[in-house]
């Protein structure tokens, strides 16, 4: 398949050439008057003027991106399908109009710095390998992930207690190798998740130890989950579709020590793709298996993604005809996209934030009412706008939650939020500083600043230093540090205030509140502990009513309001685009990462496929 | 000449090895967490003790720094250049595959350089002055100005939104297809050609001016040459010196200095591959290409010298 091309000879080519000098040369007019050195002495000292980052994302004047999203409707996400509807949804039928064929050129990340899926939390190793998995269950793609559904196993059964999860496993599953699937597969898959042999490392095993999981083969077709303690239904389902974690041969587990990092990219699974080939830096390769067992899936013939780094490269490669889909374009872009009909834009959850951690080790921080004051000093408002400059979101401050998600706070209740009336809130919080003796502010305070590279960070930075120090009296030197630097001062402990952000791997509370915000969390970069919040975590990780669960969750934010960890101030949203003849990617504000991880349901009709 | 060239590697040995040493240093100085780049965030917090140190001691950092360091040298002496941290790829792997586009972009920047900078610095220098110098002057500090990597990210930006081109992703070798290969190099190979042309550009006039200057160039007007040949026969051969000189240096900096232009463009060359090493912390990958730069700077620098001798009749290396 040949990309449109609209140079097509040397004299096209050569018209273009000089209509870019032309263009430089106007873009750069009025550098000054020509100065006569009368010696080129010292050219060679500066060689090739090479030097200098990679071009970030294109700065646009600031538009009227919303502020909040545009379905406030909570909507329980993800949630299990009624047991009397378990059949899989996702067939060769899922659209009567696909076609079969083709081959998807997706504008990727970088090129995965391993190739164990399961041992990183990379998109760069996530777009390529997690089409060629398959999990017990999975989020379904025809719904933007609204809902978990069968995908290896059949169905589930929980047993009354909750501690026990039983799934029956499809017959016939093959591996890309042609070895056949069965229980022992899968135990050995998960064995690896949830306790990984020496040097191994499971990045997502803290989602699950908390709940003291065991595996059982009971028969070649049927495993059992056993937990010490019961996880709610919601968490458990998702527990269960990560496409994070897939199936492999148990053989080659064995014969690679179950680390997969090396030889991972053509480890046997059973995925809709295969492995086809990996030119590093160029592009990565997947075909479709044919001896796939959802018969007739998937519609494409092969997938390749290429390594384009930032999104800018992205973006243009898209617009020029070069790749079909992109993941993740810039603002600038995504407008112009948005507007032509010859491409789908779309916003996608990213289940992250962009915040100012507190240290709560260090004096002052560790009390709550100068977190407090530092949390509703900070106009959410006015960061969004500057902020908005590159990335596409949401405002902070509106609750605990991931927003657009089952466990928001209503859109009314979070217009009336003290932190959005920006006089009350900035009197409130001088009050609390006053309060807790701080009534002239603190002086050089140390306010880490994660990858200068980035310039929403850097911009965040600025915003977040001027307003402390006009509303607080807080004076702070900005230190930027490169991302990797940054881990490290976290770990030592060594900032006052920082900038930075996090993310959730699945969108349920009892995953990203105690890990952000529990006692001990793996991402509580605050290092907060409240024992009250702790106490209703408990509470939440064990109730199995969502009504219930909705009620403690709000009670758990609500001592989060009264004593903050941290000052969120950005919720994600990640911007794809591809072109309109690409089908099968659905779910407007769905997560980007469930429509696409599989890619089984997309297809391409004529347009695309010529 | 053979004793000339030996003295003049040799030479070149002690200055590789001081080149070694500092980029060995401060690849161990950088700060960065490799295992971060390893296994993520979340990953890295799950990691024991123990297996941090295990992983570490696998990729060879465990060892005391100048162990590590005369390992590489092994690698170096027995042309294995070692192998990435993260990939099955050798460096030498690395180079085979990407460094063929990097020296094409290097070669055609270097071949535009005097196709555009000798003519427009010849020009100005025979019609000082005159209207043409002034706009060949501008023109060569403007390109001397302009980043090249914001030039590149500004043509790339102009062709999509114009004329909705980019150049075909990936490798595609001149062998290959010619046609697309040229689409893909063009690009960088112009930027850096013309950043390049303003110092050819610039080089050329003055010395230029010095030479017409001389007294066997007033000699040779006055035995009533034309003055096409006075410059091209007598004046040009003694100015090209100092050009030739600038470009084998130029050469060298395009090489390892196509880094940005390469990661605008989005060619997958030698440059990208460092700039990806780097945010890896891959210290193979980085040691071994700075080195490999290293080289073919002092091997440019080496053909330079002796193409004096075959330009300039008067010189000879004994």
């Amino acid at each position: 398949m040949k990309p449109k091309r609209l140079i097509t000879s040397p004299a096209t080519a050569l018209g273009a050439v000089l209509t870019i000098i032309l263009l430089a040369a106007a873009a750069c007019g009025g550098t000054g008057a020509p100065a006569d050195t009368g010696s080129a002495g010292s050219a060679a000292g500066s060689g090739g003027s090479s030097g200098g980052a990679q071009p970030q994302a294109t700065r646009v004047p600031p538009t009227a991106r919303p502020t909040t999203p545009p379905d406030a409707t909570p909507t329980p996400l993800p949630a299990a399908l009624p047991s009397e509807v378990l059949a899989n949804p996702v067939t060769k039928d899922a659209y009567p109009d696909a076609q079969w064929g083709g081959i998807l050129r997706r504008g990727g990340y970088f090129d995965p710095a391993h190739y164990d899926l399961m041992q990183v939390s990379s998109v760069s190793n996530s777009f390529k390998q997690m089409m060629v998995l398959n999990n017990l269950l999975r989020y379904n793609p025809l719904d933007a992930g609204k809902t978990i559904i069968p995908d290896i196993a059949t169905s589930w059964d929980v047993s009354e207690d909750g501690k026990t999860w039983t799934f029956p496993l499809r017959e016939g599953v093959s591996f890309h190798n042609g070895g056949a699937m069965d229980a022992d597969d899968v135990a050995a898959s998960w064995s690896r998740v949830i306790d990984p042999p020496p040097g191994v490392v499971s990045a997502r095993k803290g989602l699950y130890t908390p709940f003291g999981p065991s595996i059982e083969v009971i028969d070649p077709l049927t495993v059992a989950f056993n937990f010490e303690k019961a996880p709610p239904l919601n968490y458990g389902l998702n527990l269960f579709a990560l496409e994070w974690h897939g199936v492999f041969e148990k053989d080659f587990l064995e014969a690679n020590n179950y680390d997969l990092k090396l030889n991972g990219a053509d480890a046997p699974a059973t995925g809709a793709f295969r492995f086809l080939e990996h030119q590093e830096g160029e592009v990565w390769k997947n075909e479709r298996f044919p001896d796939y067992w959802n018969e007739g899936l998937p519609y494409l013939d092969e997938v390749w993604t290429y390594p384009l780094g930032n999104s800018t490269s992205r973006s243009a490669a898209l617009l020029a005809g070069n790749v079909e889909f992109s993941q993740t374009v810039d603002p600038a872009a995504f407008e112009i996209l948005q507007d032509d009909d010859r491409y789908e834009a779309q916003p996608f959850s990213s289940y992250s934030y962009l915040s100012v951690w507190i240290n709560t080790d260090r004096e002052p921080w560790n009390d709550p009412r100068v977190r407090k004051a530092l949390w509703l000093a900070l106009d959410r408002d006015a960061i969004h706008e500057v902020v908005s400059e590159w990335l596409y979101g949401y405002r902070g401050g509106t609750g605990w939650t991931f927003q657009d998600q089952a466990f928001q706070l209503p859109m009314a209740e979070i217009d009336k939020r003290l932190v959005f009336d920006r006089p009350a809130a900035e009197a409130e919080a001088k009050r609390l500083m006053a309060e807790a003796g701080y009534a002239e502010g603190i002086k050089n305070v140390d306010l880490m600043q994660r990858d200068p590279n980035s310039a929403h960070w850097t911009a965040a930075a600025q915003v977040v230093q001027l307003e402390y120090r006009r509303i607080l009296g807080i004076e702070s030197d900005i230190r930027p540090v490169a991302s990797a630097v940054w881990f490290e001062e976290l770990a030592n402990r060594n900032f006052d205030l920082t900038i930075g952000g996090i993310a959730s791997p699945f969108i349920d509370p009892s995953a990203y509140m105690n890990s952000f915000y529990r006692c001990g969390g793996g991402e509580n970069h605050s290092n907060y502990c409240n024992p009250e919040f702790d106490a209703i975590m408990e509470q939440v990780d064990s109730e199995t009513d969502f009504d219930k669960r909705y009620d403690l969750v709000q009670q758990a934010a609500e001592i989060l309001d009264a004593d903050p960890p941290t000052v969120e101030y950005w919720y994600n949203r990640t911007l794809a685009a591809w072109r309109s003849c690409v089908h099968g990617i659905e779910g407007k504000h769905g997560a980007l990462v469930h429509n696409l991880d599989r890619m089984d349901t997309v297809w391409m009709d004529d347009e695309c496929r010529q | 000449m053979q004793k000339y060239i030996l003295r003049r590697v040799l030479l070149a040995i002690p200055a590789l090895i001081g080149l070694t040493i500092i980029i060995f240093l401060v690849m161990r100085i950088l700060p960065g967490d490799v295992l971060t780049v390893m296994f993520g965030e979340e990953g890295t917090l799950q990691l024991s003790e123990e297996d941090r140190q295990r992983i570490i001691a696998s990729l060879g950092l465990d060892k005391p720094i100048y162990l590590q360091y005369v390992d590489w040298l092994k690698d170096i002496v027995t042309l294995k250049l070692g192998q990435s941290f993260w990939r099955s790829s050798t460096v030498m792997d690395l180079v085979v595959s990407r460094g063929p586009i990097t020296l094409e972009i290097a070669i055609i920047s270097v071949l535009l350089s005097w196709v555009i900078g000798l003519p427009v610095g010849i020009l100005a220098a025979m019609k000082r002055n005159s209207i043409f110098d002034y706009i060949g002057r501008f023109f060569s500090i403007l390109f001397l100005a302009i980043p090249n990597f914001w030039l590149g990210t500004v043509i790339v930006l102009t062709l999509v939104l114009t004329l909705e081109w980019k150049a075909p992703l990936g490798v595609i070798n001149i062998w290959e297809n010619p046609w697309e290969n040229l689409q893909i190099v063009w690009g960088p190979a112009l930027v850096l050609g013309l950043g390049q042309a303003a110092y050819v550009c610039r080089m050329a006039r003055s010395a230029l001016l010095e030479t017409i200057h001389e007294d066997y160039i007033r000699t040779a007007r006055a035995k009533g040459l034309a003055e096409r040949l006075v410059i091209l026969r007598h004046a040009l051969r003694n100015a090209i010196m100092p050009v030739i000189t600038l470009s084998g240096v130029l050469l060298g900096f395009l090489i390892g200095g196509s880094v940005a232009v390469e990661q605008a463009f989005g060619v997958p060359g030698l440059g990208r591959t460092l700039v990806a090493a780097f945010f890896e912390r891959d210290y193979v990958v980085i040691q071994n290409l700075v080195l490999l730069y290293g080289i073919v700077f002092v091997l440019t620098n080496l053909l330079v010298d002796i193409s004096y001798a075959w330009i300039d009749p008067r010189i000879r290396y004994s």
